[in-house]
């Protein structure tokens, strides 16, 4: 089963449709990084998940309910940290999270030691007591995570978690991110920042303008990537290299005598050192050049 | 249980904001003023007796039955005549939009809660502060009385009881009206704008330009003296009637004056089961008055999209 299952979501705002036809999967237990430029759809697919916007069309499920039909159910189960937002200023940490936990069918004692849990967690454990309209956007952020865990959520979604955060929490958002991960915990944030979603997500979905553009693990979108676009192999020999000659090279590039770099609409490897030595040149690397994410995410943004 | 949860963090935002702390001081200070201002008055009020009350701003007279008590709950209640509409308009203000424009709204339904379980939870966590203000204003005046060395009765104390629940209805009615502005504009600033110009307008303006239009409704003056004249004139009442017949202060005012209503044949209060037939209508516009304007916002803020 899926933790998340959207399927044909379209969302139109006015006449700009703001998510085009999604459809998406998402299994249980894994990281998802939601990759895409700004205004591409990110945050209305995530609010449509929670209920708070109301699709044109499609559904959504999660952990097997329906959102629209069943909110209650969902949101018992699921953690969310909105983007662009703050918990309440006239509060206290503690409150805060004492607030949300009211929510939820905890005992008094439950309740106190899962805020404390938290609060240590996100290390607002020394200003418990202090109004959030004192805090950093740092901590309020780091706040809203521990929010979105008050439930320890079995799906955990998350809009923008590192935004507006320092080095330090943009670290401490990403090891509870794995820790979520290594608990069986499935984790659907969305991002734009590229090194994030690299390091966290075991799948990726690219939306641009509306549209997945790209879907599967971070190899699979290489491969996918590269079949589309090409493969670039890098090979260098100990003589000096002779002319190629191979059905699947689109044009090769010659740095120095000995390295050539091959454009190829297929991977070529194999082919490509028999053809050397039968021509008795000794290979000294021979490696295909795999494209970084952020290739891909700026070819899949720019192609029409 | 989420209702109350809600409520309750309402209230307790509400009364330890600044807001809260000056209108609770504003309203105390002036209640004491006046208290203070009148307290001759009160001393030489040794023998009750029926007189005319006229509370002309607002479109609303008769007789009601003065004694000490009853005469500083009068004047306490048609104060909060203005100060009630301002304060319950002032605290509903902002209400929805406030946690949209922060974004609270997207955390607090991230969790399992029903909107209409949000709206009503920020409806009964104000009534609670305007229960509160209400309550002490109305403590606040017995106690001075008390301090004076004025007698009071009994009669008086309870009349002023349910005077002080015809209150709480009438501050939930600009409650009410503040909740629905706070989903119609975005802004809490221009909500709370509109909500306070509103409150002023119905309390304090409207009994004028009512005035002016039930005259001009009524058609020409005709010559002072004449019998077209009384006919122009009974016409000029009617119109202000049926204009003032939307505005829920005059409503309230009415009711105010019936609860303390006095019978001049007996000198004393007239029965309450009379006061009511006569303010029945008075009380049913009051409700429609808070019904309405929550129904309205219920249904934007339940279908509302929150981005």
């Amino acid at each position: 089963m899926y933790a998340i299952e959207i399927e044909n979501l379209t969302k139109m705002y006015g006449s700009l449709k703001a998510v085009d036809d999604l459809t998406l999967n998402v299994e249980k237990g894994i990281v998802f990084g939601f990759l895409g430029p700004n205004g591409a759809g990110k945050t209305t697919t995530i609010l449509s998940m929670l209920g708070l916007i109301i699709p044109d069309k499609g559904s959504i499920r999660i952990l097997g309910h329906d959102v629209l039909k069943e909110p209650i159910k969902v949101k018992k189960r699921i953690g969310f940290l909105p983007e662009n937002a703050t918990a309440y200023d006239e509060l206290t940490a503690w409150k805060n999270l004492e607030f949300f936990a009211n929510f939820y069918d905890f005992s008094k004692q439950e309740k106190e030691k899962r805020i404390e849990e938290l609060l240590k967690l996100v290390g607002l454990w020394d200003v418990k007591y202090r109004k959030v309209k004192t805090f950093s956007k740092g901590m309020k952020q780091r706040l809203l995570l521990a929010q979105a865990l008050i439930n320890d959520p079995e799906v955990l979604i998350l809009d923008e978690p590192t935004s507006g955060l320092d080095p330090e929490g943009a670290h401490l958002v990403k090891s509870i991110v794995k820790e979520e991960r290594e608990k069986g915990k499935t984790v659907f944030f969305s991002s734009h920042i590229l090194s994030e979603v690299e390091e966290l997500s075991d799948k990726v979905g690219i939306i641009v303008r509306g549209k997945l553009r790209a879907l599967g693990t971070l190899e699979e979108i290489k491969k996918q990537f590269m079949e589309l676009e090409g493969y670039e192999i890098k090979v260098e020999t100990k003589q000096e290299i002779p002319e190629i000659e191979l059905p699947e090279i689109i044009r090769i590039e010659y740095p120095t005598r000995n390295r050539a770099i091959i454009f190829a609409k297929a991977d070529i490897r194999e082919e490509l050192s028999e053809f050397l030595a039968d021509k008795g040149i000794t290979i000294v690397s021979l490696e295909i050049e795999e494209p970084s994410l952020e290739d891909i995410f700026l070819k899949t943004i720019y192609k029409r | 249980m989420n209702v109350l949860n809600i409520a309750m963090k309402e209230f307790y935002t509400s009364v330890k904001s600044k807001r809260f702390v000056v209108i609770l001081a504003v309203y105390l200070l002036f209640v004491f003023l006046i208290a203070y201002s009148i307290k001759g008055h009160f001393l030489e009020l040794t023998e009750p007796q029926v007189s005319r009350t006229n509370l002309e701003p607002f479109g609303a007279e008769g007789d009601t039955y003065m004694t000490p008590l009853s005469a500083m709950l009068l004047l306490n209640f048609t104060f909060f005549t203005i100060f009630g509409a301002v304060m319950g308009a002032a605290l509903g203000a902002d209400a929805i939009n406030k946690e949209v424009e922060t974004g609270t709204i997207k955390v607090l339904l991230g969790h399992p809660v029903y909107r209409d379980e949000v709206i009503n939870g920020k409806f009964f966590g104000n009534t609670l502060v305007l229960t509160i203000t209400i309550l002490m204003g109305y403590v606040f005046t017995i106690a001075f009385l008390l301090m004076m060395g004025v007698p009071l009765d009994g009669e008086s104390f309870f009349r002023g009881l349910i005077a002080f629940i015809i209150t709480l209805l009438y501050t939930l009615v600009f409650l009410s009206i503040s909740i629905l502005f706070s989903t119609i504009f975005k802004k809490s600033e221009t909500s709370m704008l509109v909500s306070v110009g509103t409150a002023i307008f119905l309390t304090l303006i409207y009994g004028i330009i009512v005035t002016l239009i039930a005259g001009h409704l009524a058609g020409e003056m005709p010559p002072y003296g004449t019998p077209a004249f009384e006919t122009w004139r009974e016409n000029v009442k009617l119109w202000e009637q049926r204009l003032r017949y939307i505005n829920p202060t005059y409503h309230y005012a009415k009711l105010i004056i019936l609860v303390f209503s006095g019978d001049r044949i007996t000198n004393a209060y007239a029965p309450l089961s009379e006061a009511f037939s006569f303010g029945f209508n008075n009380l049913a516009m009051l409700l429609v008055a808070l019904l309405l304007p929550f129904a309205f916002a219920y249904v934007r803020f339940m279908t509302s999209e929150l981005r």
